[in-house]
Order: C-alpha cells, then sequence, then structure tokens
C-alpha cells in the first residue's frame, strides 16, 4: 500500500476523532439537567404521587390530567419548548395538570397495582373537581399510564369527560410485543410472595438491551452534523432520560407482568382492580386514541385493538408514521399529532368522531 | 511510513491496537477502524480485503458488543452479593451463545456485501460505520426476539431476585 494512501486514512481516522472530541467537549460543557421546559408547580402531595400545574390554559375548559408510565421520567412530555406535549396543549388553551408517580421508597414495595390505577388518579381527580368548578376532567394518559387511565376511565366514566391514550398497550398479546415475549421467563412468584422494589437501572438495562446497536448508529450520524446547541441540548436531555429509569414499586410491578403482559386480563375482561370488574364497555366517554406505525415498544395492534369495544361515534385513532418515542418528542410530531390531540381536547377540532 | 494494518492479528477489547489514539474511547469504536482501514488499504492495494482476518475481527467485534448487553447486569447491586448469579446464568443457555454465533455470521455477511455495493474507494468511514450498525441490527432483533434471548432474560432477572430475597 502506497505512504500517500495510508496518510489519506490516518488522516481520516484523524479527522473523526477530532470531530467526536469537539462533540464531546460540547456535551461536557453543557450539561444540561433533566428538568422541565414549562413552569409548573405542585399543588398536592399524596403519599409518593404529586400533582403538577403546569402555567398556562383557561378556566373555561376542563382541567386535563396527564398520567404518564411508571417507568420512565414523565419530564419527556416536556423536554424543552420546541419538543413538548405540554406546550402543545397549552397553547390551545388546556390547564394542564400531571400525575407525578414521585420516588418510590422501600414503604411502597407492597403497594398493589390498584393504587396505580385507581387510587392515586381518584385523588388527583378529586381535588380537580373540588378545585375547578368542573365535574368531570379530560384524562390524558401515555404508555403505561394509558393502560392506567384506561382502568380509571372504566372504573369512574362519570368523573372522566374525554379520554385520550397515547402509544397505550391495551391487548398485551397483540403484535410482536418483545416486552411481552421477555415477560413469559420471569418468575413473578418471587416478586409477589416477598416483594421488594425493582431497581431502576435493571429496567434501564433491559429497555438498552432492545435496540444497542441504535446508539451507535445516532453518535456516528452526530459527529457528522454541524455544530447544533439546541439539537444537542436535546440530544443530551434524550440520553439522561433513557438511562434513567425509575424505581418500580414491587408487588405492584409483579401484578402489571402477570394481569396484562402474561394473562392479558384487560382485553379478555377478566380484570379485577380492587374488587370491581375493569370492563372496557363502560367507557361512555368521546375517545382518542393516538399510536405510532413504527413503535418497537408499543406493536399498533396492540393500542387499536380497543376500538372493537367502542361505539364508532365515541372514539376516534390517530396514527403517526414513526416510533414510540418520536411520537412524543419528535419536530413532526409537534406539528402533527400532537397539535390534533390538542385540537380536539380544546374542542377545536370540528370533524365527526370517525 | 509504516502501514495502517500494523495490527494485532487478532482484536482485544483492553488493547485496542495503533487505532486507540483515532477513535472513540470504546473499544468498539477502535475495533471498527481498524476493520475499515484493512478494507481500505486492500483496495488502495487493488486487492480484496484479508476476507478471513476482516471477518475474524468483525465476530469478535460482535461477540464483545452483544456480551456488553448483558455484562451490564453485573453492574446491579443485588449481584455482588451473590457467588457468580451471573456466570450461572449465562452457563443454563449454550443454546444462546450458539444463537449469537450463528447470527453473527449472517451479520457479517451481510456487512460484506453491502460493502460491495458501495465499492471500497467511495467508502469513507461514517459509511462504514453505519452499514456495520445496521448489519448489526438486523441480526440484534433476530436475536431479541428469540425464545432463547427471552429465557436468559428470564435468567438472569430470577437469579437477580432470588438472590436480593436470600
Amino acid at each position: 500500500m502506497s505512504d500517500q494512501l495510508s496518510a489519506e486514512i490516518i488522516a481520516e481516522l484523524d479527522q473523526f476523532r477530532h470531530r467526536y472530541q469537539q462533540l464531546n467537549t460540547q456535551i461536557v460543557a453543557q450539561q444540561e439537567r433533566l428538568d422541565w421546559s414549562t413552569a409548573n408547580a405542585v399543588v398536592l402531595e399524596h403519599g409518593a404521587m404529586r400533582l403538577r400545574r403546569f402555567e398556562g390554559g383557561t378556566d373555561e375548559l376542563p382541567p386535563l390530567l396527564i398520567v404518564y408510565s411508571h417507568v420512565n421520567s414523565p419530564c419527556v412530555i416536556d423536554l424543552h419548548p420546541d419538543h413538548s406535549l405540554v406546550h402543545r396543549l397549552v397553547e390551545k388553551g388546556n390547564r394542564v395538570f400531571l400525575l407525578d408517580w414521585g420516588t418510590v421508597s422501600e414503604s411502597d414495595c407492597s403497594n398493589d397495582i390498584s393504587v396505580y390505577t385507581e387510587h392515586y388518579i381518584d385523588v388527583a381527580v378529586k381535588f380537580l373537581q373540588q378545585n375547578t368548578g368542573f365535574g368531570s376532567v379530560n384524562l390524558l394518559g401515555i404508555c403505561q399510564g394509558g393502560t392506567f387511565a384506561l382502568c380509571y376511565a372504566c372504573l369512574h366514566p362519570s368523573s372522566v369527560n374525554k379520554l385520550v391514550m397515547v402509544v397505550t398497550p391495551v391487548d398485551f398479546h397483540a403484535g410482536n410485543s418483545l416486552l411481552r415475549h421477555w415477560a413469559r421467563y420471569i418468575d413473578i412468584n418471587l416478586l409477589e410472595q416477598s416483594p421488594q422494589n425493582v431497581p431502576g437501572n435493571l429496567i434501564t438495562i433491559l429497555f438498552q438491551m432492545m435496540r444497542p446497536f441504535e446508539d451507535v448508529v445516532r453518535q456516528v450520524k452526530q459527529i457528522d452534523r454541524p455544530v447544533d446547541n439546541r439539537n444537542l441540548e436535546l440530544l443530551i436531555k434524550m440520553d439522561q432520560w433513557v438511562y434513567h429509569c425509575p424505581d418500580q414499586p414491587g408487588l405492584a410491578f409483579a401484578q402489571f407482568l402477570r394481569l396484562f403482559y402474561q394473562q392479558n386480563a384487560l382485553i379478555n375482561q377478566q380484570l379485577v382492580i380492587g374488587g370491581q370488574d375493569v370492563d372496557l364497555k363502560r367507557l361512555s366517554m368521546p375517545v382518542l386514541n393516538a399510536y405510532a406505525i413504527k413503535d418497537h415498544l408499543v406493536p399498533p395492534a396492540s393500542s387499536a385493538a380497543l376500538g372493537q369495544f367502542l361505539d364508532d361515534q365515541n372514539y376516534r385513532e390517530l396514527k403517526f408514521e414513526g416510533g414510540h418515542i418520536g411520537l412524543l418528542v419528535s419536530k413532526r410530531a409537534q406539528q402533527t399529532i400532537l397539535a390534533k390531540i390538542s385540537d380536539w381536547l380544546a374542542g377545536l377540532d370540528t370533524r365527526t368522531m370517525s | 511510513m509504516k502501514s495502517v494494518s500494523d495490527q494485532p492479528t487478532t482484536l482485544n477489547p483492553t488493547d485496542p491496537g495503533p487505532f486507540q489514539k483515532y477513535l472513540f474511547s470504546g473499544a468498539c469504536y477502535v475495533q471498527i477502524g481498524q476493520c475499515y482501514a484493512l478494507v481500505k488499504e486492500a483496495a488502495g492495494d487493488r486487492k480484496i480485503a484479508d476476507q478471513s482476518l476482516l471477518k475474524s475481527n468483525l465476530e469478535e467485534i460482535w461477540r464483545s458488543y452483544v456480551g456488553q448487553q448483558f455484562g451490564a447486569f453485573s453492574s446491579l447491586e443485588n449481584f455482588s452479593g451473590t457467588s457468580d448469579g451471573l456466570n450461572q446464568s449465562w452457563q443454563s443457555v449454550r443454546d444462546f451463545n450458539r444463537e449469537i454465533e450463528r447470527l453473527g455470521s449472517e451479520a457479517i455477511e451481510n456487512l460484506l456485501s453491502s460493502l460491495q455495493q458501495i465499492g471500497a474507494d467511495e467508502l469513507d468511514l461514517q459509511q462504514f460505520f453505519l452499514a456495520w450498525a445496521k448489519s448489526c441490527d438486523q441480526a440484534y432483533s433476530t436475536l431479541v426476539k428469540s425464545d432463547v434471548f427471552a429465557k436468559t432474560i428470564g435468567d438472569v432477572v430470577n437469579t437477580m431476585l432470588r438472590a436480593a430475597k436470600a
């Protein structure tokens, strides 16, 4: 091989290293903290749960309660003003409240699933009813939080004015759900018999194991992009979000795996929570079901399965041509699906429910 | 001038060879750089890269990268108090290792064929990285959907839960 070619290859490797170092320096300099981009305040505390009120919105609309998944930080709905579900909702007049699950402590390890599917949500709903003058609230559930919100709406239909589900698993055996496949071999008796909180690091590792080569692609692509502090800020915040799953309350986590992933009790109409049947046919409010066609965590068929239980007049679907996280964070989602959800909640969507 | 392929014939993640200073600190990136250099050097000499060396290097990267995924479990607190809980889980799934080898070979064949399509003269480092990641991602997506993978996850998690209970 010629000396010239050797030199060219070395120069290319050197340039690559240089760009990587530049990127690394910027990342270290920014050190973004995972935090909200919209001002908010805690208006209620109950056990580990916190109810947050985001600034903005009008009191002409029923309050909107967001129920996010327990397995990740809810900050992903408001990472950056240009990438924020909260912003999209507030700008159309919605008064946004978030049910923040808070930090799990040792005393939470014996909480059963009803604490998360009913009790905490009910405490928040009652607070909003008492403090806003509305007899029912709009409820928006995301991912696992969507499943929880759905259970709540079945148990308390008169307390829910409108229900929005975002990337929510309903039929846990539909499509090729990787999580369902992995859950098959976990010995849930071990957790149920002597509950202990499940470390968040374990959940983080399991999520990371799903698509590890994506990290390589993301980093390599970033190296070749022009420096853009805003993109970098979002990238860092996304990484912090992905790598920091909270601890899970042991018994509730075990019951979630058993009832939903293993027994698929919700769609089979066999789910009983707190002694009450969770009957999907009790959903009498308008329901908007938004899901992602390329979702690797919640197969679209899993979300769409809800449609069979609802009257066409009361049910509408929105499909997003992207993935699970992209639906919440991507720039494209802000202008399309999230704007439509916000319009629908604010009563600005004049189309019929079909 | 010293050739860029003056490197160890087998790759050791802890001793990444002459390219350490050129690429990421992660061994994976260094090793990929070495493979890239092999392909480019061969193209410069108007010959096909030493396929057996290239394949053996790529196999080692695949094995090491997939192994890292499971290695992450050892960082969890509940494993530290057990007598090689992680190793027990690994030993219980010989099928899993066989599947990793099979899919690794498949990924490498796919990579080599996609490199042929690009052409070594036109190839740059970023293209090489992305082609490698894409071929590995395809193989890995088959792996994570397999029964042996799910069983291995179950074994590891159950071992951890038992250790914490004890």
